[in-house]
Formats: C-alpha cells, sequence, structure tokens
C-alpha cells in the first residue's frame, strides 16, 4: 500500500533501546494510521492489567496516508495509549507540522514504552535515533522546554513538550506542540510525566511515495482553493480565517449549547455580548495563525498588551472560554485568555479544567469546601482572579485541593464527598466538554457510548448535525429539522455513524475543523484513495470507522469497561434548566437510546460486538 | 431532470435556475434556530452554495441556469469547536 512506510519505530526507554518494526500492508487497509494505528498497537502490545502510568502503556504517537501531501488539514496527527483519565484505550488528535516531520523520517509512528531512569527527551533525526539527558528541562513550562530542546537541537525540528502538569501527573494534562496544539482531553502528557519524558523532537527528508501523485497534487490545489474561497465568501465575523472557534459563542447561545455556571444556567447574556466574536478579536488583538498547509487558519496569536492579564501567545478555543469563562461565570475575555495560556503552559486541558473548577466553585457555594480548603481564594462565581490562581494551584499540584483537582473532578468529589458527586459533570473519570446535551440529546448518547476517549465531543461529534449544521449526505445523513435535536428517532445511527466518522477522520489523518468550509467526505475519499491506492468507494470508508470503533471497543473491554459505566452518567443530565431555548428539556429515554445504539452497531444489549459483528467486518483476528 | 444536492439526487424542472433550488432548499432552514439568528443579525442565511466545485457569488444564483448532473453542496457559515 502507499502513502505509508509500513514501519513504526519502537522506543524503549527502561532499556534506552530503539528499534524499527514493519507493519503489514492489512493493518493500514484495516485502521488507517494516526488513532486506528495506536489502537492497533495496543491491541497487540498491551494486554490487560496495563494501566496508564505503568511502564508498560504504549503512548504511541502516529501520522496517516495523508501526512506529507500538501492538503489544507493533512498537518494532523494522532497519539494514543491508556489514558490516566478514564484508564482505557483512548486518542487524542494534534495539529501543525510534528506529523508530517515524523512521517519524512520515514515513520509512520513513533511507540514509546518503558519508563526512563531520570528525565529524557528523545531525538529522531532521519534514521539517527538518541535518548538524551532532560534533567535540565524538567521542571520547564511546556513552551520553554520546547525552546530549549529547538535551541539546542538546532533548526529544522519539530517538537512535541508537556509541562509541570505532565510531570506531576495531572490526570489531564496533555502534549503540546509549536505553543498552539495540543492532545487534549486524555491525559497523555501525564504518560510522558510517567515515563519521565520531557519532550520528542523529530526531523525527516524524505517524501512517502504515494499512489497517484499527480492526481492527489490537482485534488489538493482544487480542495485548498474552494475551502479558501468559501471561507472568504463569508461576512467576516464568519470568517474561520478572522475569528476561529471563537465564533461560535452568538450561535450556540440562541440554540441552548453553552455550558454556563457547571450546566445549571440556559444564559448567560453578558458572556455572550463580552466572549467571542468581535470582542474576542479586539480584546485579544487576534491575528490568524495557520497550521503547515492549512487554508482555514482557525488558531489565533493573541496578544494583550497590558493590566494583570497582559500576555502573548495563544488564543482560546471556544471549548477554552466556554469551560473557564461561561461555565464559571466569568466574562472577562483577557482573563479567560490568560488563564487558558496558563493553563497551555503547565499543559492542562482546558475543558477539563473549566469543569473541575466548576464543581469547586459549586462545591464553594454550597459551603462543600471553605476559604481554609481554597488557599484563602475566593471560588465564587465570575471571579476571574479565582480563575488564574487556582490554574497555577492545580498546575504546581500545591498540596491540598490543588492536588486533588488535578485529579479530576471524580476522584475528587468521591473523596470530598458531601453529595458533591452530584455536580461533578463527568463520565468514566473524564469532564465532559462543552457541548449542553439539553440542546440536542443526541450529544447525551454520544458522552455514554464514546469508545475512542471516554465522553468526548471530538470522537463522536454530532452535536454538529444541530450546532454546527454538519451532515453526512454521502453517509445517508442530510438536512435534519430542527425538533429533532430532541428526539431518540434516528439517533442511534446518527451517533454510530458520526463516531465512525471521526475514526476515519482521525485515522487518516485530517482536520475536523476543515468541514466548516465545506470539506466533504468526497474530498476524504478521493484524497486517501490518490494517497493508498486502495480505490475505496464510500461504503468501504464506513467499514473502515466500523472496524476501528469495534477495535476501540474490544480494547474497552479488555481494560475493565462494563455495561453500567455507560449509564453512570452525571445527575445533572436529568437536571433541567429554566431559562434558554432547552428550558426543561433533559434527555428522558436515554437509558433505551443507549441499547439502541448497541443493537444499531450489531452488539449485544451489554455493549459486546458479537461473533457475527466481527465476522462481518472481517475481525475474527486482528491483522498483523 | 436530476442534479445532485449534497451527494444525493434531487429532481427539478428541466432549465431551472439555481434561485429555485436555493429558495427550495433556504425554505427547509427557515425555522432553524441558527439561521433565525443569522437573519436576524445579518438579514440574510449566509448559507454558501457551491456548485461543481466552484463557489457560487450571491449575485450569480439569479443567472444560472442548472444542468443535468451537476454537482450542488451548501455549507453553513458557522464554525465551532
Amino acid at each position: 500500500m502507499k502513502g505509508v512506510w509500513n514501519q513504526i519505530l519502537k522506543i524503549d526507554l527502561t532499556e534506552k533501546k530503539a528499534a524499527v518494526e514493519h507493519v503489514p500492508d492489512p493493518v493500514y487497509a484495516y485502521f488507517l494510521g494516526g488513532e486506528g494505528l495506536a489502537a492497533w498497537v495496543l491491541w497487540k502490545e498491551c494486554p490487560r492489567g496495563v494501566t496508564a502510568f505503568d511502564p508498560a502503556n504504549r503512548l504511541t504517537l502516529a501520522a496517516g496516508p495523508m501526512q506529507g501531501i500538501r492538503q489544507s488539514g493533512a498537518s494532523k496527527w494522532a497519539v494514543g495509549g491508556i489514558s490516566p483519565s478514564i484508564q482505557m484505550n483512548a486518542g487524542s488528535a494534534i495539529t501543525h507540522a510534528f506529523g508530517v516531520e515524523m512521517k519524512q523520517a520515514g515513520i509512520d509512528a513513533v511507540v514509546i514504552h518503558g519508563r526512563a531512569a531520570k528525565p529524557v527527551y528523545i531525538v529522531i533525526d532521519d534514521d539517527r535515533v538518541r535518548i538524551k539527558d532532560a534533567s535540565r528541562l524538567w521542571g520547564l513550562d511546556a513552551y520553554e522546554a520546547q525552546d530549549a530542546i529547538q535551541e539546542k537541537e538546532g533548526d529544522g525540528f519539530e517538537v512535541i513538550t508537556t509541562g509541570q502538569a505532565g510531570e506531576r501527573l495531572v490526570r489531564y494534562a496533555n502534549i503540546q506542540t509549536a505553543k498552539k496544539s495540543f492532545a487534549g482531553r486524555c491525559g497523555f502528557g501525564a504518560v510522558m510525566g510517567s515515563k519521565l519524558l520531557k519532550g520528542v523532537a523529530v526531523r525527516g527528508t524524505r517524501r512517502c511515495p504515494i499512489h497517484d501523485p499527480a492526481g492527489n497534487d490537482a485534488l489538493n490545489k482544487a480542495i485548498n482553493r474552494r475551502l479558501a474561497e468559501v471561507d472568504a465568501s463569508k461576512p467576516e465575523e464568519f470568517r474561520i480565517s478572522w475569528l476561529g472557534t471563537a465564533m461560535a459563542t452568538a450561535l450556540f447561545a440562541p440554540q441552548g449549547n453553552l455550558p454556563i455556571k457547571n450546566y445549571r444556567l440556559g444564559t448567560f447574556p453578558e458572556g455572550v455580548a463580552k466572549l467571542g466574536g468581535r470582542p474576542y478579536v479586539e480584546t485579544l488583538n487576534a491575528k490568524p495563525w495557520p497550521c503547515k498547509y492549512c487554508v482555514i487558519q482557525c488558531h489565533n496569536k493573541c496578544e494583550v498588551k497590558s493590566g494583570p492579564y497582559a500576555y502573548k501567545g495563544k488564543g482560546p478555543e471556544y471549548e477554552s472560554f466556554a469551560m473557564m469563562g461561561f461555565n464559571l461565570l466569568i466574562d472577562d475575555q483577557a482573563a479567560v485568555a490568560y488563564a487558558g495560556e496558563l493553563a497551555n503552559r503547565y499543559s492542562m486541558d482546558t475543558i477539563s479544567l473549566g469543569a473541575v473548577l466548576a464543581w469547586a466553585f459549586e462545591c464553594y457555594e454550597k459551603g462543600v469546601l471553605t476559604r481554609e480548603d481554597t488557599y484563602g481564594i475566593e471560588l465564587t462565581w465570575g471571579n476571574a482572579q479565582a480563575l488564574v490562581e487556582m490554574t497555577r494551584k492545580i498546575g504546581e499540584r500545591a498540596p491540598g485541593l490543588g492536588y486533588l483537582l488535578g485529579e479530576g473532578c471524580k476522584t475528587a468529589s468521591e473523596r470530598i464527598g458531601q453529595g458533591s458527586e452530584d455536580w461533578a459533570v463527568q463520565m468514566k473519570g473524564q469532564e465532559i466538554a462543552a457541548h449542553n446535551w439539553r440542546a440536542q440529546y443526541i450529544s447525551a448518547l454520544n458522552y455514554c457510548t464514546g469508545v475512542a476517549s471516554g465522553p468526548n465531543h471530538e470522537r463522536g461529534n454530532s452535536q454538529h448535525i444541530w450546532v454546527g449544521h454538519r451532515y453526512l449526505p454521502e453517509w445517508g445523513i442530510d438536512h435534519v429539522d430542527n425538533e429533532e435535536r430532541w428526539s431518540w428517532e434516528k439517533a442511534a445511527e446518527r451517533n454510530a455513524k458520526f463516531h465512525d466518522y471521526c475514526n476515519v477522520i482521525n485515522s487518516s489523518v485530517h482536520c475536523k475543523f476543515q468541514e466548516f468550509a465545506g470539506y466533504t467526505l468526497t474530498d476524504l475519499l478521493a484524497t486517501i484513495n490518490t494517497c493508498t491506492g486502495l480505490a475505496w468507494t464510500q461504503e468501504d470508508l464506513q467499514r473502515c470507522g466500523d472496524r476501528i470503533t469495534n477495535l476501540q471497543k474490544l480494547l474497552n473491554l479488555r481494560y475493565g469497561w462494563k455495561r453500567e459505566d455507560d449509564f453512570r452518567y452525571p445527575k445533572r443530565f436529568m437536571e433541567p434548566v429554566s431559562d434558554g431555548v432547552a428550558a426543561g428539556r433533559v434527555p428522558v429515554g436515554l437509558e433505551q437510546a443507549i441499547v439502541d445504539y448497541y443493537r444499531y452497531r450489531g452488539w449485544d444489549d451489554d455493549g459486546r460486538p458479537t461473533a457475527q459483528k466481527l465476522s462481518e467486518l472481517g475481525m475474527e483476528t486482528i491483522p498483523g | 431532470m436530476r442534479i445532485l444536492v449534497n451527494g444525493n439526487p434531487e429532481e427539478i424542472e428541466p432549465g431551472a435556475r439555481l434561485r429555485v433550488l436555493v429558495d427550495r432548499l433556504e425554505a427547509r432552514v427557515r425555522d432553524d434556530p441558527m439561521i433565525v439568528a443569522l437573519i436576524q443579525k445579518t438579514g440574510k442565511s449566509q448559507l454558501l452554495y457551491i456548485l461543481n466545485g466552484t463557489v457560487v457569488r450571491a449575485e450569480e444564483i439569479d443567472r444560472i441556469v442548472l444542468r443535468e448532473g451537476d454537482d450542488l453542496r451548501y455549507v453553513h457559515p458557522f464554525f465551532g469547536g
């Protein structure tokens, strides 16, 4: 098969050894690359009983067939392993250029296991692999560590690092690259920390042969031109290149999709007026900050020039200011951006950070936590300074509450008790993202049934059927009426298709945000075919997504998933809000919807893939 | 005559202009709260149309005559994380 190297680099930090291993074609034909390949590595190498911080955990950094082509969105790559937050297999996508560089080094993935005797970083320079001392980097934040590695190793290296939160095993610590993109949600920064791994630098000079270079080149040009033209055709305030994901605020608000006050309110007009939109661009002096080859440019480089929250760097994404702003009733755009960048430097997932703080704020409101617990900080709704100070406490893992919140709100609520489990908005140990299930019930179903990375909004982004009007017409999901957002009819099918869709995107690997400028499944399929020569149809592509989902489910089972885990949703799911368009709406019928989803997938009523289903997918045995 | 809308076949009168189809599609989304909010804010649904891979400018919608097999996509203006 073209578009891949058929080899992965395996690094054992305990033994300080590196070796290249062959991966046969059928593995790629089944699971493509990226998150699919990372799941396959776990299947092959990580038995039952291995936990996230076990040296035997495999941290896989994986490219797919698309890395190396000059298409907007093709600079994405993936991370996989056992997650410290959910203690199961998980995946995360990240962007900029590390994946492209890794591919140019002649490998499809780097698989890291073992634990170093002292802090190290890895340098991959084409075929040459070195494990180097990182003692002097330990304790630096993620950006400082990146600067130090790049200064030491020289130009041309793409680098990933984790900050102090990763070193100190915050369970939602992330991995960063280029001071702008993050493998978030499932705590892979802490997996790096557990291995005493501070960073990885990679540089390569090779170009991976693809099946149809001329066809691919023409396709890339047409797609890039069209995506740029679509974005440029929009009014300024809807241009991705002008605003990025901060566009979401104004349009999520009328749909009841925002998370407000730990999901207890349906509206927050002051926040809507101040967070996102034009105030975002003006307050933060936001400028586009494109990833390699990207024409839509959703990332922003920001600068707050004065005041207590002066900073220069990454601008917050929608999820960040939703969870750290709306969810804490904070409407100070600069404070939220500053705290977000602080979290980035420590390497903390801003969704989980916002959620654990919202849990703590609610504890404070209800007298479960007092000033004695909070270092004297007033955890009152809307207190921007509290957000900033508590971000530091968690990043530093300050003894007491700061440390506890780094464990996530499931563990924190179990330790604190006093009924606080009732307002811990998490599932399976991972905090829920910034899409409100009351605005579209399918979000509740997705959070309950996700197999790729816990309750993850980007591993089954079916909320976009309504909140983004993103459909999958090639797979039978086209225009859907607004009222269906509160219906379970067809929810099983839609949920399954979006899970599979996310899997093919995250395994090819491509950027889901391109779809908002009109990138289609037809584009994706044509690109995969020109890269690989697989000559797939849309049915084949869907089947590939189905295979990856089933492999992830088999891994869930291996690592201890039980049926009841899908049904232990947050109590807040069934608590209505009294304001906004979703007032009074709660996803009654969710339990049956979960079972319907299992059945749609060809799983038994306990949520396990049946032998018949695995046979249909050719997965009686897993290739490789 | 049959054309493709978001990859799915749709019947339309032979010789129809793109405007006919645009009106039909916009009627489907008229009650959507996001579209309502956009119309209130900007006066338009802000749907974008891509015909045979080329973005259609608003002033061309009335002029373009559809042909058998045309491939039309429409994109909502919204983007969010």
